[in-house]
């Protein structure tokens, strides 16, 4: 343990390891030569001279010295490794050499003045000036470590020998080079080197004094040292870079998150609130949940109040009204496994108060419409399919009738049972002509496939609470859109009139209507414009016009005549909206024309404000007929306008119900019927005078319309029982039909076949098609509560038709097998008939 | 009662509607119709979906947006409408 003075150069002395009591426990090598006995300690102490340390400046505890001491004892047996004697004995000399090398330079730089034959010795290894116990006093005081660095020592240097001596690849700096091309002598003495060494390495192989050996280096004994700081806070923040997060945060600059760090409090809070943000965003799971809150309360045992419902509520819970919530949802929380059980049914529900600001999103009521279509959707999803044409299996997919896993318990399980038999008994009772009910039943697919005859099917029904019990009076489609109708609900008869109402139905819904327009006056007509779309014209029974934008959301007109004086003064029958394509202007213009019980026509304008301006006053005529086997039936009609006449200013005017324009040839002509019976076909041109009177009915003519096809056709139906065929230059029809003993109510064109229409009358639709009969319809089809049906409209782009009933309720129709002929072939038997019939009959 | 009470009555009288459940940003449902359990449920459930939903469109198209989406089982369909602020789930089961 005891260190010995470092002997001087000249033979140093062998080391011998003495104990606390003096003993020898010099360890031995474990092979020893005899050299190397000799030099054993010699070596050692070379290295690790037991010279007294200063200790002022390296002050030491005893247990340095004893380190020192024990690793020279191992130091001792490296050294003794089976070296060979040669090599020993030249690391020897070595070292020696080295050792005084060190010395020379200790010397040089000594800090202190200490011995010059003192060896270098390791900064760890110091020796306390004597050893001895510590004392309580030397334990406590301060012992100052000064750590220095060691200077540096150069062990070896090599200058490097490289010289230029090639010239350089580029020619062209050739003359350079020359220049700057090192000292030929050196050159030359450069090379005789190398060859020199060239020399001496072939010459290497097998000599003895060239010998590869290996050297031990000296591996200084590490010791640890723990140092304990005030814990840091750590802090995972996760963030997904993604690459439309980097695109709103280009586009959008989004507002920085202000927090003032300023203290460890709010530091705290800071981390503990972001925490939570992270569990929110990140992984909303109960299982992190817990993990989150725990490593939040572990790090803030502050925090832990407000951190504690987290743990109880929704993940992400702000404290205010995790608070509250809290309160309310502790027993019913989440499936959080950490925490309460004792959730369930018991729980007051999570409900929010009505005033939570999320309730004035708008955009919340507008998912919810959205919501409502596809739900709407859903139900009515074979419907649809049926609508457009495709096969059931194409279009929907069934869902399993088994009951939903996600109700439980509790009134909606029991009410799901009740319904699931109910279900079931309504579609075994119901047959194929189940139009009444809420949502149809659909006939099954061999009653839609079945046949060749042509045929009408009821495929779904627009209808809801507020229209139950009306009469429908009108509906438009949408010019733009078919999936868009507007209906008018009204009585006809006088002395029901109460309150009217519009709505505009979407196919998507037919469950509520998407726009609903309450109006102190029955409706009698509708019209959606043509030019712009969203412009729907509806005529009252007291003689206002109103105009709506369906675009906006408001239940007000943006045009209404109620408070005009010039309004029609009677119930306005038809509205209808005109255009024509100006050549002048080269613009398409639209004017909106309404016919009342008045006996007016009128056009009105839309531009500032609602303008009127009279087409025609309807008069009463009494023209004449030839005499034939129908004449019985007109004179009572030619009476009645006689005696009018002569009664004079009272019943001037006769009541118009209906009109159509002529879109073909001349747009200014059209032709108006009356609750005479008679048809006029006026011009804009003439505002006193009828250009021709069509006399053929016997009763009010409720509907005339032109043949899309034929410019000179058009039809009629009236009250009479009879639709009747005119051709516009004769002032007979050349056909007429009579079907039932029932007024017929409505009669429309079918779009795309010349030959065919559909009527509606009290109970039954009937489609016509005259290539086929003239005599009688090729389909016929009576809604089983049997109603009043008022109105029918060909759909545009689909084979349905839409029928409105005394009801309330609007009825999409499927139409089957119309028509084996080509539509050239029906375009050249109207044609036929309508040359037919005038030549017949009763000609002018 | 509350407007918005009246409209999610407009949804919840659908046909074949099970329930209705509206859940704000923080997952927190603000109304149902369902019991606690099953909403808290479905609302986390819905949640982790939409968004994995919703960054899959934008990472397609950072300009475009989910607006819609509806997960159809064998025994019922998910209808979900998400915002930025709230999110709007019914299940719906039609042929019942």
């Amino acid at each position: 343990m005891a260190g010995k003075q470092a002997a001087a150069p000249p033979p140093p002395k062998p080391i011998v390891v003495l104990d606390a009591d003096g003993k020898d426990v010099t360890p031995k090598p474990l092979f020893e030569t005899e050299k190397a006995a000799a030099n054993r300690t010699a070596l050692a102490s070379v290295f690790y001279g037991g010279t007294k340390a200063d200790s002022s400046q390296r002050g030491h505890s005893g247990q340095e010295s004893e380190m020192g001491g024990s690793f020279r004892s191992s130091v001792d047996a490296g050294f003794t490794e089976p070296f060979s004697r040669s090599t020993l004995g030249g690391s020897v000399l070595a070292q020696t050499s080295i050792g005084s090398s060190i010395q020379r330079h200790m010397t040089s730089q000594g800090p202190g003045g200490s011995a010059a034959q003192k060896p270098m010795q390791p900064v760890l290894f110091k020796e306390s000036a004597e050893p001895h116990d510590l004392t309580a006093e030397e334990l406590e005081e301060n012992v100052l470590i000064t750590l220095q660095e060691t200077n540096t020592m150069d062990i070896f240097e090599q200058a490097p020998s490289a010289v230029v001596w090639e010239k350089p690849l580029d020619k062209d700096r050739k003359d350079e080079d020359e220049k700057e091309v090192d000292d030929p002598k050196e050159l030359a003495e450069q090379q005789a080197k190398n060859e020199k060494y060239l020399e001496l390495c072939k010459n290497r192989a097998g000599n003895d004094r060239y010998m590869q050996r290996g050297m031990q280096t000296v591996n200084f004994q590490r010791k640890g040292k723990d140092v304990q700081t005030v814990p840091v806070l750590f802090q995972d923040v996760g963030v997904l870079a993604t690459p439309y997060d980097m695109y709103t945060s280009v586009n959008e600059s989004e507002p920085a998150d202000d927090r003032d760090i300023d203290d460890d409090n709010d530091l705290e809070t800071a981390i503990s609130e972001d925490l939570r943000k992270a569990a929110a965003k990140g992984r909303p799971g109960p299982g992190t949940l817990a993990s989150g809150s725990s490593m939040a309360t572990s790090m803030a045992a502050s925090m832990a109040m407000q951190l504690e419902p987290t743990s109880l509520s929704m993940p992400g819970a702000k404290p205010p009204t995790a608070g509250k919530a809290a309160g309310t949802a502790a027993a019913g929380g989440p499936d959080a496994p950490a925490d309460d059980d004792a959730s369930g049914g018991d729980a007051p529900p999570l409900v929010m108060p009505d005033d939570h600001p999320l309730f004035h999103n708008e955009d919340l009521y507008e998912s919810i419409s959205v919501m409502e279509r596809a739900l709407a959707g859903n139900v009515f999803q074979e419907q649809h399919a049926r609508y457009f044409g495709m096969t059931p299996e194409l279009a929907y997919v069934t869902f399993d009738p088994v009951e939903s896993s996600v109700v439980k318990e509790g009134e909606d399980g029991g009410d799901e049972e009740v319904k699931e038999p109910e279900a079931e008994q309504k579609k075994k009772t119901s047959g194929a002509d189940d139009a009444a009910s809420d949502v149809p039943t659909l006939p099954p697919v061999s009653r839609w496939e079945g046949g060749e005859d042509p045929s009408v099917r009821p495929i779904w029904t627009y209808s809801c609470v507020e229209t139950e019990g009306r009469n429908v009076s009108c509906l438009s489609y949408n010019k733009l859109n078919e999936d868009i109708l507007a209906v008018g609900y009204g009585e006809f008869t006088f002395g029901e009139q109460s309150t009217g109402l519009i709505c505009c139905w979407t196919r998507q819904n037919p469950v509520r209507p998407s726009r609903m327009y309450k109006v102190p006056k029955d409706v009698m007509s509708l019209d959606f414009s043509k030019l712009h779309p969203s412009i729907l014209a509806c005529g009252l029974y007291d003689g206002t016009i109103h105009v709506y934008n369906i675009r906006e959301d408001t239940v007000e007109p943006i045009f209404t005549s109620s408070d005009h004086t010039t309004k029609h003064t009677g119930p306005v029958w038809q509205v209808s909206f005109v255009s024509h394509y100006n050549k002048d202007s080269n613009e398409a213009e639209e004017v909106l024309v309404s016919v009342s019980s008045d006996g007016q026509v009128s056009r009105w304008a839309m531009m500032k404000s609602f303008e009127r301006s009279d087409l025609i006053s309807l008069k009463k005529t009494s023209k004449k007929l030839p005499k034939g086997p129908h004449q019985t039936l007109h004179t009572t009609i030619a009476h009645a306008s006689k005696r009018s006449e002569k009664a004079g200013l009272l019943h001037k005017n006769a009541i118009g119900l209906c009109f159509d324009f002529e879109r073909a040839k001349d747009p200014n002509i059209y032709i108006v019927g009356t609750g005479d019976g008679y048809l006029h076909k006026c011009s804009c041109s003439y505002n006193e005078q009828y250009l021709e009177t069509y006399v053929g009915h016997t009763g009010p003519v409720y509907r005339v319309v032109w043949s899309p096809h034929n410019e000179n056709v058009f039809l009629t139906c009236s009250g009479d029982w009879s639709v009747r065929l005119w051709d516009s230059e004769s002032c007979q029809p050349f056909e007429s039909l009579f079907s039932s003993m029932k007024a017929v109510l409505d009669v429309a064109w079918h779009p795309i076949r010349p030959t065919v229409f559909a009527t509606v009358s009290n109970g039954c639709i009937e489609i016509w098609d005259l290539a086929r009969s003239t005599l009688d319809p090729v389909a016929q089809y009576k809604p089983v509560p049997a109603v009043d049906l008022t109105f029918v409209r060909f759909s545009r782009d689909q084979e349905a038709i839409v029928v409105g009933d005394g009801d309330g309720k609007v009825t999409v129709y499927r139409t089957l097998n119309l028509a084996d002929e080509d539509v050239h072939e029906q375009h050249q038997i109207l044609e036929k008939l309508r040359q037919g019939g005038s030549s017949n009959g009763y000609g002018p | 009662m509350a407007e918005i009470d009246e409209a999610i009555k407009k949804i919840a009288s659908h046909k074949g509607v099970v329930g209705t459940i509206v859940v704000n940003s923080d997952g927190i449902p603000i109304r149902t119709s369902l019991d606690n359990t099953t909403t808290v449920h479905y609302a986390s459930l819905i949640h982790q979906l939409t968004s994995k939903a919703r960054s899959c469109i934008r990472d397609i198209d950072p300009a475009d947006d989910l607006t819609f989406l509806r997960i159809r089982s064998k025994k019922h369909e998910i209808l979900v409408a998400p915002d930025k602020e709230f999110f709007l789930i019914v299940v719906q089961n039609p042929s019942s």
